[in-house]
């Protein structure tokens, strides 16, 4: 088994790119849920099963998270091609 | 066993796909841990002392458990977003 037979052997490139893709998302959720936890959970005090009002939280943090990185995307592109 | 030498058998793809599945598990795993110490050592454990405390062998067992329950809730929040953001195009 070569290098070469890996790399030529297409069900384990789909393969390896789907992996590769999850762990891209996996990480995502980590770094999440690292932020999300401690504007959610930790700054509220109560550490016994997680409330509506936290889970609500939670789902919000996540959801504006990604709001703010596709504004700042966006803002960004558009000052590239403003020329700033 | 392929008499092609270019090419590797069934076999052989199903060892490497359990593994590469394994290690990522792994890493996974491996993450998880590091940020639940991280977390919950900084919530629970203010004056480190000889031993931990039953109030903060409580606190820390809590916080892991409530910070596995916002990874779950995260990643259907992220997954669900995530399809939603597909489906526009």
């Amino acid at each position: 088994m070569s290098l070469s037979s890996l790399a030529n052997d297409p069900e384990l490139q789909k393969f390896v790119a789907a992996k590769e893709l999850e762990n891209q998302l996996t990480t995502q959720v980590h770094h999440l849920t690292n932020i999300c936890f401690d504007k959610c959970v930790e700054s509220s005090g109560s550490l016994s099963d997680l409330s509506a009002k936290q889970t609500t939280c939670l789902q919000n943090c996540v959801e504006r998270f990604l709001d703010c990185t596709m504004l700042i995307t966006n803002r960004t592109v558009q000052r590239i091609q403003q020329g700033r | 066993m392929s008499l092609d030498t270019q090419k590797i058998d069934s076999n052989q793809r199903q060892q490497i796909m359990a593994s590469v599945q394994q290690q990522l598990a792994l890493q996974n795993a491996q993450e998880l841990l590091q940020k639940l110490s991280d977390k919950c050592f900084k919530a629970c454990v203010q004056k480190p002392s000889s031993s931990l405390s039953s109030s903060e062998q409580k606190c820390i067992t809590q916080c892991s458990d409530r910070y596995m329950d916002a990874w779950n809730i995260v990643s259907r929040t992220y997954a669900n977003r995530i399809k939603r953001e597909q489906q526009k195009y």
